[in-house]
C-alpha cells in the first residue's frame, strides 16, 4: 500500500497546489498490470500499432493512470450551453491541466527514483502523428485497462466523475495490485441506449453512432480554433456524462 | 489533415501573431487590419476599419464598395457601392502594377462595378493572374463553368481552374467545384479535400458567430448546415438540418433587434 499511498498522494498534492483560478475535483487513480492481456489486443482493437508498458519500460510492472477531473462549475456551463461550445475556459482548462499532467508526471518520476523505481511515459498531449491522427500510447485505453473508467459513445473516456478532464499515465517497474476492473460501462447509451446527447451536439457530425471521424473533427477544430488560440471542443464532453458516470 | 487547412490556418495564425504584437496607426496599417478582420470573419469591424480609413486608402475604397455592393458586414447599398469602386477605377485603372490592384480593376471590369463592363479586358487581367492569385483563377473557373465574357463553356477547365483556386488558398473553390460536379458526395474525385474543407469552414463560422453574433452570422451558419455535410446519410441530413433550424431561428432573432 506505501508505493500505491505516495503515488496518489503525489498526484493529490500536485493538483491541489494549482494555483488559482484552476481548481479540480478529487483525482481518479487506477493502476493496471503491465502485462495485462488487454494491451496486446489493443492494435487490433485500435486498428493501428500500439506499445506495450514494455516498450516505454523494459522491466514495466504497473501502469499508473490518473485522471483530472474539470470542477463542477466549469461543467455545468458548458451542459447549459445549448448553441455554440466555445469556451475561453475550456481552453484554458486544457492547456493549464497538460501542464498539471506534466508537472505530476516529473514529479512522481524523480520521487520513484528516490526510491529506487524508475518510471516512463509519452506525453498528455501532442503525443500523435498529426497526419494520421493515431497515437502508439493510448492513455485512455490504460485507464479502462486500469479499472477507472470505460469508453462512451462519445469516443472519450468516462469516469465515475464523469468524462470532463485530462488524463495521463506512466509505466514504473515497482508493482502496485491492479484496480478491480469491473467492465460496467459508464456511458449510458452502452447501459440501456437513453442517451445520444454527443452526437446531437457534435457541430460538425463527425461523431455518429456508427463512430468518429477523426479527421472531420480535426477540420472543424482547426476552422473553430483558428485565429483564436484556443483548444478543443466540449461538445461531446456536454452531456450527462460531464460531470459523473453511470457505472452504478 | 489537408495542405488547404495547414496552409490557410497558418496564414491565419501568422496575421493573429502579427495583430497581437502591432497597433494599427497609418492608413496602410489600418487598411491592412481592415483585411485581417475581414480573413477572421469580423466583417462589422472590417467595415467600420474601412469606414475610417476610405479616404486615405484606394484599396480601402474598393473594399468597402464589395463590402456594400454583396451586404458584408453592413446593409447592402449598390449606389454607394458603385461611387466607390468608380473612385477606385479613376485611380486604378491605369496604375495598376501590383497583383491584388490588377485583381480588383479586373473585379470591376468584370462586373460593371464603377465602369462599363468589358469582359475581354477582365478576362486578359484575370488571364495574367492565374496561376499565382487564387481569386482570379477562381474568376476563370467561374467563366469556364458559366461560358462568361465569351470564354467558351468547358467543365473540364472550370474543373482544372477551381482546382488551381484551392491550390492557391481561395477558400470555397473545391465547395464550388463540388457543387458543379452535381454534389456526388463520396463519388466525388476529391472527396477528403471537400470534407475537410467544409468542416474547416464550419468551425469558422462558428467562433465567427461567438465572436460577433449577428443575424447574419447566424445565417451562415445555418445555411452551411442546411446544404447538408459532402456525402452524409439520411439521418447525417437531418441532423444538420436541425442545427440549421436552431440557427435560422438565432438569425431571425437579432435580425429583429438589429431592425433600425
Amino acid at each position: 500500500m506505501e508505493l500505491e499511498s505516495l503515488i496518489k498522494n503525489i498526484i493529490l498534492q500536485e493538483t491541489e497546489n494549482v494555483e488559482a483560478p484552476f481548481v479540480y475535483r478529487t483525482p481518479v487513480v487506477g493502476f493496471a498490470d503491465a502485462k495485462d492481456e488487454m494491451y496486446r489486443h489493443l492494435t487490433e482493437i485500435i486498428g493501428n500499432p500500439q506499445l506495450l508498458p514494455t516498450d516505454l519500460l523494459k522491466e514495466a510492472k504497473t501502469v499508473v493512470v490518473f485522471f483530472i477531473p474539470y470542477p463542477e462549475k466549469l461543467g455545468k456551463m458548458i451542459q447549459k450551453e445549448k448553441d455554440i461550445w466555445i469556451f475561453k475556459e475550456w481552453s484554458s482548462y486544457y492547456l493549464r491541466t497538460n501542464k498539471l499532467l506534466s508537472d505530476i508526471a516529473k514529479r512522481l518520476i524523480k520521487e520513484l527514483d528516490q526510491i529506487g523505481i524508475i518510471a516512463a511515459g509519452e506525453p498528455p498531449t501532442d503525443n500523435y502523428n498529426p497526419v494520421n491522427l493515431t497515437a502508439k500510447w493510448g492513455h485512455k485505453s490504460s485507464a479502462v485497462i486500469a479499472g477507472i473508467g470505460t469508453f462512451g459513445l462519445n469516443h472519450l473516456l468516462i469516469t465515475k466523475s464523469g468524462t470532463m478532464g485530462r488524463l495521463n499515465s506512466l509505466v514504473i517497474d515497482g508493482y502496485v495490485k491492479p484496480t478491480e476492473r469491473t467492465n460496467k460501462p459508464q456511458c449510458l447509451y452502452y447501459k440501456n441506449g437513453s442517451c445520444k446527447i454527443c452526437v446531437s451536439r457534435c457541430p460538425s457530425g463527425a461523431l455518429t453512432e456508427k463512430g468518429i471521424d477523426k479527421f472531420r473533427c480535426n477540420a472543424y477544430l482547426t476552422g473553430k480554433n483558428v485565429h483564436f488560440t484556443g483548444q478543443g471542443c466540449p461538445a461531446c464532453s456536454s452531456g450527462p456524462c460531464a460531470l459523473k458516470g453511470f457505472a452504478d | 489533415m489537408s495542405d488547404f487547412i495547414n496552409k490557410h490556418h497558418g496564414k491565419v495564425i501568422e496575421e493573429t501573431i502579427f495583430w497581437m504584437e502591432h497597433e494599427p496607426v497609418s492608413a496602410a496599417e489600418r487598411y491592412r487590419h481592415s483585411e485581417y478582420s475581414y480573413l477572421i470573419l469580423h466583417y462589422k469591424d472590417a467595415v467600420t476599419e474601412l469606414e475610417a480609413v476610405a479616404e486615405e486608402s484606394i484599396m480601402a475604397k474598393y473594399s468597402l464598395g464589395y463590402c456594400y455592393y454583396y451586404g458584408i458586414g453592413t446593409m447592402e447599398n449598390r449606389n454607394k457601392a458603385q461611387k466607390l469602386f468608380q473612385e477606385f477605377m479613376e485611380k486604378m485603372k491605369e496604375k495598376a502594377f501590383a497583383e491584388e490592384e490588377k485583381y480588383r480593376v479586373a473585379m470591376c471590369y468584370g462586373y460593371g462595378l464603377g465602369i462599363s463592363a468589358d469582359g475581354k479586358e477582365a478576362l486578359e487581367l484575370f488571364t495574367s493572374l492565374e496561376n499565382t492569385h487564387g481569386g482570379a483563377a477562381y474568376e476563370k473557373a467561374v467563366a469556364y463553368q458559366e461560358g462568361k465574357w465569351e470564354i467558351g463553356k468547358s467543365k473540364e477547365k472550370a474543373g482544372v481552374f477551381y482546382l488551381k483556386a484551392h491550390e492557391l488558398l481561395y477558400e470555397g473553390a473545391i465547395l464550388s467545384l463540388y457543387e458543379m460536379d452535381g454534389r456526388k458526395g463520396k463519388e466525388f474525385p476529391y472527396y477528403e479535400e471537400v470534407k475537410s474543407a467544409y468542416s474547416y469552414l464550419i468551425g469558422r463560422y462558428t467562433l465567427a458567430a461567438r465572436n460577433q453574433p449577428c443575424a447574419d452570422a447566424y445565417m451562415r451558419l445555418a445555411k452551411i448546415y442546411e446544404e447538408g455535410f459532402p456525402g452524409d446519410d439520411r439521418e447525417g441530413l437531418d441532423r444538420f438540418l436541425e442545427k440549421a433550424k436552431k440557427y435560422y431561428e438565432k438569425a431571425r432573432g437579432f435580425a429583429q433587434e438589429e431592425l433600425p
